[in-house]
């Protein structure tokens, strides 16, 4: 549904410029729901921002290929994009969407007014699919005249999730959906999607640092670091059978109540600057199976399974160094 | 002899109705029940976790026991001297014994300060060394959290990362030998590759310099890993408290056991138990006598809505206040999936 190939995003600042995303691919088919895990600064908002043309004119973005359902995204105008794709066909839930409503305009206006900007809607009838979209998202329709604080942080996400689905597009784009939500509450807003999904058939593209959302909800899950991709795979296969050495290093660093004895193993050093030029392997620098070959080329994503890519140079060894990675001691030197 | 013993511990806030409302004599003014009879002591070198949603009295805690605020009833014994009757010499010393580690390292140091001046804080503003024995004191504080003081003492906040901030924090909290550390969210902001190493760095300190640690966290599987008990609260009520195991294999409130089946976990194959529990989180305004849960829960009896449930002892170290409680298995099974 989605296709899009080598994304390349720089941002201008100052002298220098900041590389954010460097190549990545990104394929979501239809009624999938696809993850993106990693954590602050390896680019998870920018390909977000990226996609919808949401990137402010310091950036700098290119494209192999973007198509989404044999629409070729490339030669639409900023206009077209605007009018038919944006909200129509893909909508996004943005990243602190609890804030992301105006305190001083009824919840159920906001929603009406938006749909009314896209679509030559009645006000009866756009406040009549608000009222539908409210059930949708399991909000009471009496809600749609009250304010955003008079909502829990919750329903507020809940509210905005409605908006994203007024047109039933064909992929939602969820930027930290549950971040600064209760337990409780997380819990809930997650089921919820999950019985919005049986009923409209979207897509979705989830975003997040939160290993533990990710298993719970999507289908594929994509590894990012440092502006790319380290390893892309069905969800039960990327934990049962990860590659890359970020990855290993992520499950280890990701507490559960389920194992209460596994010790906790952090990953030693912080991402690179992307400021400077990334040579070879993003992850090099804190790898502990580092070789000086990872140093010097990026390693290809290479196929290491069905539907399964991951991008380092010791795949063949990948047994032994899953069981070394287990072990503290790994990743202390 | 416990180094902490809280007994009742109380804090309610509060709220006048406008002036208007006042005038006329209407309405009437609300009470925030923040913290309700909190009971519970700390071990040296212990850590406690406390765990909880938003409203549920964490934050009230940890400023009431840092003696930033003050109760409106219960006592909170410090190395056996009540803390409410400390003043000059002993509030001092009570002031040094006692340290926070906040939240967010990017909004809790000065970014005009610079690392030594940072950690050297604490120690200026209590008058506890001089200017040579401080240096040494920052050198050796820093090397203690796993920073080298010479490539450190000069930077500013900005010119470090977030591990190596929190790591700061942790260190201006440390110089002044702290017998308690109230630690709260310490690294919620952090990226989860070196969230381990910050929790590793606390649990062996607390060790090796032997202080007490209170660890405040919305998060149950990070408390589940670093505390030795963890108590569980709900709208300023103490609900359970035990050893992470007791609190996640044998939860006995039913808000732990949901709090416990929500919490999400890193494995695709897992399959969660279902969640009994019903609405939604209220804060605590004038909340009803009883049990603060018993609105949400599927298994209250009469006494649940008149009587705030004692606890009772359910192991060892285990205690958990509910009157229903144990919820046999079975019985949980009557209850309905609750409305999303």
């Amino acid at each position: 549904m989605l296709q899009a190939s080598n994304i390349r995003v720089s941002y201008r600042t100052g002298g220098s410029s900041v590389r954010a995303l460097d190549g990545v691919d990104l394929n979501i088919g239809g009624d999938q729901v696809v993850g993106i895990v990693g954590e602050s600064g390896c680019g998870k908002s920018t390909l977000v921002k990226a996609l919808l043309r949401l990137l402010p004119r310091s950036a700098t973005v290119e494209f192999d290929r973007l198509e989404f359902n044999g629409r070729d995204l490339l030669c639409t105008d900023e206009r077209t994009f605007r009018r038919e794709v944006l909200w129509r066909e893909i909508a996004l839930v943005p990243q602190s969407a609890q804030n992301s409503l105006n305190p001083v305009y009824r919840v159920g206006d906001q929603i009406v007014e938006a749909i009314r900007a896209h679509s030559a809607t009645s006000s009866a009838k756009a406040r009549d699919r608000v009222a539908e979209l409210f059930d949708v998202v399991g909000l009471q329709a009496e809600l749609m005249g009250r304010f955003p604080h008079e909502f829990s942080g919750g329903m507020r996400q809940r509210a905005m999730i409605a908006m994203a689905l007024a047109f039933e597009p064909a992929l939602i784009v969820m930027d930290e959906p549950t971040t600064g939500l209760d337990v409780l509450v997380q819990e809930r807003l997650l089921r919820r999607i999950r019985e919005i999904r049986a009923r409209v058939k979207s897509s979705i593209l989830l975003i997040t640092h939160d290993i533990a959302v990710i298993a719970e909800m999507a289908d594929r899950v994509g590894v990012l670091y440092a502006g790319r991709m380290m390893e892309d795979a069905p969800m039960a296969d990327l934990f049962d059978l990860p590659f890359h050495p970020y990855t290993l290093g992520l499950r280890n660093a990701f507490p559960s109540i389920k194992a209460l004895e596994r010790e906790l193993i952090s990953i030693r050093g912080s991402p690179p600057n992307l400021a400077l030029p990334v040579q070879g392997c993003g992850f090099a620098a804190r790898c502990p199976f580092v070789l000086q070959a990872c140093r010097e080329g990026r390693p290809a994503l290479l196929s290491v399974g069905p539907e399964h890519r991951s991008a380092c140079l010791r795949h063949a060894e990948a047994d032994a160094l899953r069981q070394q990675a287990a072990e503290k001691q790994t990743w202390r030197s | 002899m416990a180094l902490l013993e809280v007994e009742g511990l109380t804090r309610h806030f509060a709220i006048r109705r406008p002036l208007l409302e006042r005038l006329l004599h209407r309405g009437q003014d609300s009470v925030i029940k923040a913290v309700e009879c909190l009971s519970f002591s700390l071990e040296a070198g212990e850590i406690l976790g406390i765990v909880g949603e938003s409203g549920c009295g964490k934050s009230t805690t940890c400023n009431l026991l840092a003696k930033l605020d003050e109760p409106c009833s219960g006592h909170i014994r410090f190395d056996g001297r009540d803390v409410g009757e400390l003043s000059g010499a002993a509030l001092r010393q009570f002031r040094a014994a006692v340290q926070m580690i906040f939240q967010d390292p990017f909004d809790s140091l000065n970014p005009r300060f610079r690392v030594f001046d940072l950690v050297a804080e604490a120690p200026r503003a209590l008058g506890l060394m001089g200017e040579r024995e401080l240096t040494a004191a920052v050198h050796a504080t820093l090397d203690l959290v796993g920073l080298r003081a010479a490539d450190y003492v000069e930077r500013y906040p900005h010119q470090m990362s977030g591990g190596e901030r929190q790591r700061v924090g942790i260190a201006s909290a440390l110089i002044v030998k702290p017998r308690l550390v109230i630690a709260d969210e310490p690294i919620s902001m952090l990226d989860v590759s070196i969230r381990a190493s910050i929790l590793d760095l606390l649990r062996d300190l607390s060790q090796r310099l032997q202080f007490s640690c209170i660890y405040i966290s919305h998060d149950l599987s990070i408390l589940a890993n670093i505390c030795d008990r963890v108590m569980v609260m709900y709208l300023g009520q103490q609900v359970e408290i035990g050893s992470p195991a007791d609190i996640v294999r044998r939860p006995q409130h039913p808000y732990t056991r949901a709090l416990v089946a929500a919490v999400p976990v890193p494995d695709p194959h897992y399959r969660r138990p279902p969640i009994r529990i019903k609405g939604d989180l209220a804060r605590p305004v004038d909340p009803p006598p009883g049990c603060r849960f018993a609105p949400r829960c599927l298994h209250t009896v009469e006494a649940c809505r008149r009587d705030v449930p004692p606890a009772r002892a359910f192991g060892p170290q285990h205690l958990a206040a509910c009157h229903v409680a144990p919820i046999e298995p079975e019985e949980d099974g009557r209850s309905v999936e609750c409305p999303v």
